[in-house]
């Protein structure tokens, strides 16, 4: 019998007659069924339920792990915010604390956090479909749903999502938002906030109203093809212009210049004791270099020192090669009264004499830097160049950041950033050769943003791996989730405000430029102490004679207050204003009684101080004796602090000050009249002698 | 008094006790209509098994997808199994209808029958339009709007259609509600209705069509148990039809089954109003009219090619045109042959008027076969042609239509990509 006979043979026993058919065609119809309804059993969590009894019952608390085990999808689900979550199907261990040495996903237990985890479900934090059993479609980008997991890298942007503030506990998002803030992205990119305000950017950009007096077509060509060639932490970015339309742009900015006023007409300098020309005599270089350091110059001001290294602040520009960048007049001038250039200048008011004068501006323009323009050779600047030059200053938005003659600033001029976390990945065009997420997407933008076409106008930043993922992270954080949330589920930024000072005490304060430092009423620098409260926290002599001499308070603080050489009137105005306007309602005289404070207290609080609360731990009361770095020196506090305020600050420092290091001593009412004694006893000057 | 009696006659013609035997076999009709019959027999009783997990609402429905697939126990193959006999259904009827027509099985006294073919053949559509949207995805939400927006291209009448369709004045969520009462209960009912008139038709007309009939055309073919058809041929039990019936179900199902554990059916993004997919694609067995709105108006491919479609298929049998369907060169060749080559021409006008370069295609092809089927309808003898050459016209014009549809759907389903642009489908 051959093979041919063979299948004849089975065909006609299973499909001979139609009944015959008929019994094989249900047969396997029954057959396929069952297979089909059975490969239920073969999916991922079903699996992952098995590996995660399997593990557990590897371990000696088997027992209590296997009852507290149920077998099924679970799922976190939270109808009112539309959660249904169901990662713990086989993320089994994440609220098992037992099962804290376990490394292997996907049994690990949840790290630490400030929220429960039933709180908000996972997909809130880590994204990916939360309503998915299987692990594709849980974690990836599919058809279906396009946003996959969130890299672990970027996490810190979901707690951003309602926490509009700075937030402990999530650094780099911290950090992306500050530098948002400080390299002007808010300046083009408008990026609203749910509360109704929006990022504000933190950066100084120049007004170029009268930029021809200030510098040269050369320089100003040299630093639109790279600012930083001039200045390693210049925060403007590289417009990555050719040369042609570089120096087109440096003409027009040049024809667009008109005269400041800040040299009045007629009144010239004042003779000085040295040549009003550079003086290259070493001398008058180190004595120059000398007042620039008693000024404290670099509190705002970076420059690189004779090592290399740049060093100092970052509120003003870059000081390195200003010397082959300013016009020396234009540097006396400005020295005198920077205001007078530029009104809104966060520069304060110093009252240089002219001899001061001429030695800060011989030293700084004694500072060349790298000779960048050496080099340069521009053409004639004609008419057609200037057209040119403005049409370009248009198309690339520069009157965005900086004030120029003729050009307004554009509104809408990038998109808006403030969904910029939940963007669609259908509408997004990618770059080519790029992973397709949205992170990246964000990223790349960043890192290069002309390599996602032609004809785009954003400039190029020189960001660190580091910034550029706080950035992002910063970024991914604008998901809108804060508008649709309820509100009290949303932490809004500490308010800003626009306080400023009035009368003729504000008039100094502006003038002074306080606030370019110091926090008052909610506006103003965050590099000085906020002075909000300031009336009720300092006795008046002592502030006079700050403002006339400011010393060191913290010792571990290499930035210093600079010296203004105000007048004795100014001071007075100054101080009057800030003792009657800055005051606390907290500190009511009354609290504590002044003849309480007797000389008995006084070595009662000694020995609390040095005893019972080792408070030289941190502070210095006896400079010879103590060495506690980590507070402010409390040699003269006596002389600074009003006893009513020190009382009430050694009884709660948190209430005066919240978010100080200080920590809460739970003293009693007689231990803090007691060491308040012996405080307003420590009135050494900074000699070290006693009053 | 009225007795039961009295429907004796209805009655046994339902239930008509015999069939010819020669009418069992598969070649004959390929057991099509009770293969459609078996694919909707499925998409009911998957259809009402989905119903208790889904809520016609907005957007708890996208969110049931998502529940069926993923916790409901074989949730995701009742909904493959849906989909993909949902598919299956629309193919088979429309190759049921066309096997219907080539076997000229409308012809008198089925001309009514044929009717409530077309009919089931609309409700199909509709049903299947309506289940369409049911998702509440990206696919789904666009390929109705694209569909809701042909009605009002309709003159004088059309927004209010649209609006009544709509159950208002955009697609949302009382548009997914009249849908789905559409779907579950309207059309479903007004399919079994039609079914259940189709096949008592069918019994009456006696039974199924064979090609015999055609050249006795004085007799109206008289019931199949009745002693005159009985007299001519051995009939069997109609059990014996059933049960090949079943078995072709059975296969359907079997290889249905197996399609929807391998390959699931799709769903894409939650609808989005405000924002379009591109291409925004009708459902497959439409994608063949949304190419044709490449290049005429709408109202054009929307509403007056479609409406002349249908109603050239009604017409059909009411011309009793070559009722013997003898060859189309039987006669007259030369005339004939003429008139073809001018029809060709015009259409051809025609669409290159309208820069309808893909329908022109079919227009060449079958226009090519016919003045072949020409040729070889001479080089034998009159009396045994080749089979080409004896086709008669019906078959030409049912050909011509069939070659456009599967032209058009092909191309729109494969071959066009964002802004209706050509592509090439292997090349992504």
């Amino acid at each position: 019998m051959n093979l041919l006979n063979h299948l004849r043979r089975l065909g006609s026993f299973f499909l001979g007659d139609p009944a015959r058919r008929f019994a094989s065609a249900s047969a396997v119809l029954t057959l396929s069924l069952a297979i089909v309804l059975s490969s239920e059993f073969v999916n991922d969590w079903h699996s992952y339920q098995r590996q995660f009894l399997k593990l557990v019952r590897t371990r000696p608390d088997a027992a209590a792990l296997e009852r507290r085990f149920e077998r099924g999808i679970h799922q976190i689900w939270i109808p009112e915010q539309g959660i249904v979550d169901r990662c713990t199907t086989c993320h089994l261990g994440l609220k098992e604390v037992a099962l804290a040495d376990v490394r292997e996903q996907p049994f690990r237990p949840h790290p630490t956090i400030p929220h429960s985890l039933t709180e908000f479900g996972c997909v809130t934090c880590h994204r990916g479909q939360g309503a998915a059993t299987t692990v594709e479609e849980a974690h990836a980008s599919t058809k279906a749903w396009e946003q996959p997991l969130l890299p672990a890298k970027y996490l810190e942007s979901s707690c951003g999502q309602c926490h509009l503030g700075p937030l402990e506990g999530t650094p780099k998002l911290n950090l992306g938002r500050r530098l948002l803030a400080r390299y002007g992205c808010a300046r083009c990119h408008s990026i609203p906030q749910p509360d109704g305000t929006a990022v504000v950017p933190a950066d100084d950009p120049p007004p170029l109203r009268h930029i021809a007096e200030k510098t040269s077509r050369e320089w100003l060509f040299a630093w639109v093809k790279n600012p930083q060639a001039y200045a390693a932490t210049s925060t403007m970015p590289n417009l990555q212009l050719n040369d042609q339309q570089a120096s087109d742009v440096a003409s027009f900015l040049m024809a667009q210049s008109t005269p400041s006023g800040s040299a009045p007409a007629g009144d010239a300098l004042e003779p000085t004791l040295l040549p009003v020309t550079i003086d290259a005599s070493s001398s008058g270089k180190e004595e120059g270099a000398s007042l620039y350091g008693s000024s404290f110059c670099a509190t705002c001001h970076a420059a690189q020192n004779a090592a290399g290294n740049v060093v100092g602040g970052d509120l003003g520009p870059e000081l390195t090669g200003i010397g082959g960048k300013v016009d020396a007049e234009w540097l006396r001038l400005w020295l005198k009264n920077p205001q007078a250039y530029d009104p809104r200048t966060r520069m304060p008011h110093y009252r240089f004499d002219d001899r001061q004068i001429a030695l800060l501006s011989s030293y700084l323009l004694s500072k060349k830097g790298e000779g960048l323009l050496a080099n340069v050779h521009l053409p004639t600047a004609d008419a057609a160049s200037v057209a040119r030059g403005k049409n370009l200053v248009v198309e690339y938005g520069c009157a965005a950041c900086h004030q120029i003659n003729g050009v307004n600033a554009p509104q809408t001029f990038a998109p808006d950033l403030s969904r910029i976390g939940s963007k669609a990945l259908a509408q997004i065009v990618f770059a080519p050769q790029m992973e397709k997420t949205l992170p990246d997407y964000i990223s790349q933008k960043i890192r290069d943003p002309r390599s996602f076409g032609h004809g785009l106008k954003m400039p190029k930043y020189n960001f660190t791996n580091t910034q550029i993922e706080a950035l992002t992270t910063a970024l991914l954080a604008q998901t809108g989730r804060a508008w649709n949330e309820p509100k009290n589920l949303v932490r809004l930024a500490p308010r800003r405000s626009d306080y400023h000072p009035g009368g003729e005490g504000g008039r100094l304060i502006e003038d002074l430029r306080c606030q370019s430092c110091h926090a008052i009423n909610g506006s103003g620098g965050g590099m000085a102490p906020d002075l909000t409260t300031e009336g009720s926290a300092v006795q008046r002599a002592w502030l006079e004679e700050f403002m006339r001499n400011p010393g060191t308070l913290r010792p571990a603080l290499i930035r210093r207050m600079p010296k203004f050489n105000l007048t004795p009137g100014e001071i007075k105005t100054v101080a009057d204003y800030m003792i009657s306007a800055y005051q606390s309602p907290g500190f009511d005289p009354h609290t504590l009684d002044p003849h309480a404070l007797t000389g008995d207290a006084a070595v009662r609080g000694k020995d609390l101080f040095y005893l019972k609360y080792a408070c030289q731990s941190c502070h210095i009361a006896d400079y010879n004796k103590d060495k506690g770095y980590v507070g402010p020196s409390l040699t003269a506090v006596g002389h600074r602090r009003p006893a009513v305020w020190i009382y009430n600050w050694l009884k709660n420092p948190q209430a005066v000050r919240p978010g100080t290091m200080m920590p809460n001593m739970r003293l009693s009412d007689n231990e803090a009249r007691d060491l308040t004694a012996f405080l307003m006893t420590l009135t050494a000057r900074e000699n070290g002698a006693a009053q | 008094m009225i007795p039961l009696s009295r429907w004796q006659e209805e009655f046994k013609e339902i239930f008509s006790a015999r069939v010819r035997e020669r009418q069992l076999g598969f070649r004959h009709t390929w057991y099509l209509g009770s293969l459609t019959l078996g694919a909707f027999t499925i998409q009911l009783i998957t259809g009402i098994l989905l119903m208790l997990y889904y809520h016609p609402s907005v957007p708890q429905a996208y969110a049931d997808m998502k529940d069926l697939q993923f916790v409901v126990s074989s949730g995701m193959l009742l909904r493959s199994l849906h989909r993909w006999s949902a598919h299956a259904m629309v193919f088979l009827v429309f190759v049921h209808m066309a096997k219907v027509f080539y076997r000229g099985a409308y012809r008198p006294p089925r001309e009514f029958n044929w009717m409530f073919g077309l009919g089931l053949l609309q409700l199909t559509l509709l049903l299947s339009y309506t289940g369409y949207l049911l998702p509440w995805d990206q696919l789904s939400y666009w390929g109705t709007t694209v569909g809701s927006n042909i009605l009002s291209s309709i003159p004088f009448i059309g927004d209010k259609l649209r609006f009544i369709l709509l159950g208002g004045h955009s697609v949302n969520a009382n548009f997914l509600l009249r849908f789905y009462v559409l779907h579950t209960v309207i059309l479903p009912v007004a399919v079994i209705g039609l079914v259940a008139v189709h096949i008592w038709r069918l019994h009456r007309d006696g039974g199924m069509y064979s090609a015999r009939e055609a050249h006795e055309p004085a007799a109206t073919t008289p019931p199949s148990d009745s002693p005159a058809a009985q007299g001519n041929e051995r009939t069997l039990p109609y059990w014996e039809l059933l049960f090949r019936e079943v078995i072709a179900i059975q296969v359907l199902a079997v290889i249905l089954v197996w399609i929807a554990l391998h390959w699931h059916a799709p769903l894409g993004q939650l609808a989005d109003p405000t924002h379009t997919p591109n291409p925004s694609k009708a459902p497959w067995y439409f994608t063949g009219l949304q190419e044709l709105f490449h290049y005429f108006p709408p109202f054009v491919a929307g509403i007056i090619l479609p409406g002349l479609i249908m109603t050239a298929l009604v017409a059909v049998p009411f011309f009793n045109v070559n009722i013997k369907g003898e060859s189309l060169w039987a006669r007259n060749k030369l005339r004939r042959l003429l008139a073809a080559g001018v029809v060709v021409l015009a259409l051809t006008g025609f669409l290159v008027f309208f820069h309808a370069w893909v329908p022109l295609v079919p227009v060449w092809i079958v226009g090519g076969f016919l003045v072949l089927s020409a040729a070889s309808s001479s080089r034998q003898s009159r009396t045994s042609p080749s089979w080409l050459g004896s086709r008669p016209l019906s078959f030409w014009i049912m050909t011509w239509f069939l070659a456009e549809a599967i032209t058009l759907t092909a191309v729109g389903t494969l071959f066009r990509g964002p802004g209706w642009s050509w592509v090439w489908p292997w090349r992504s």
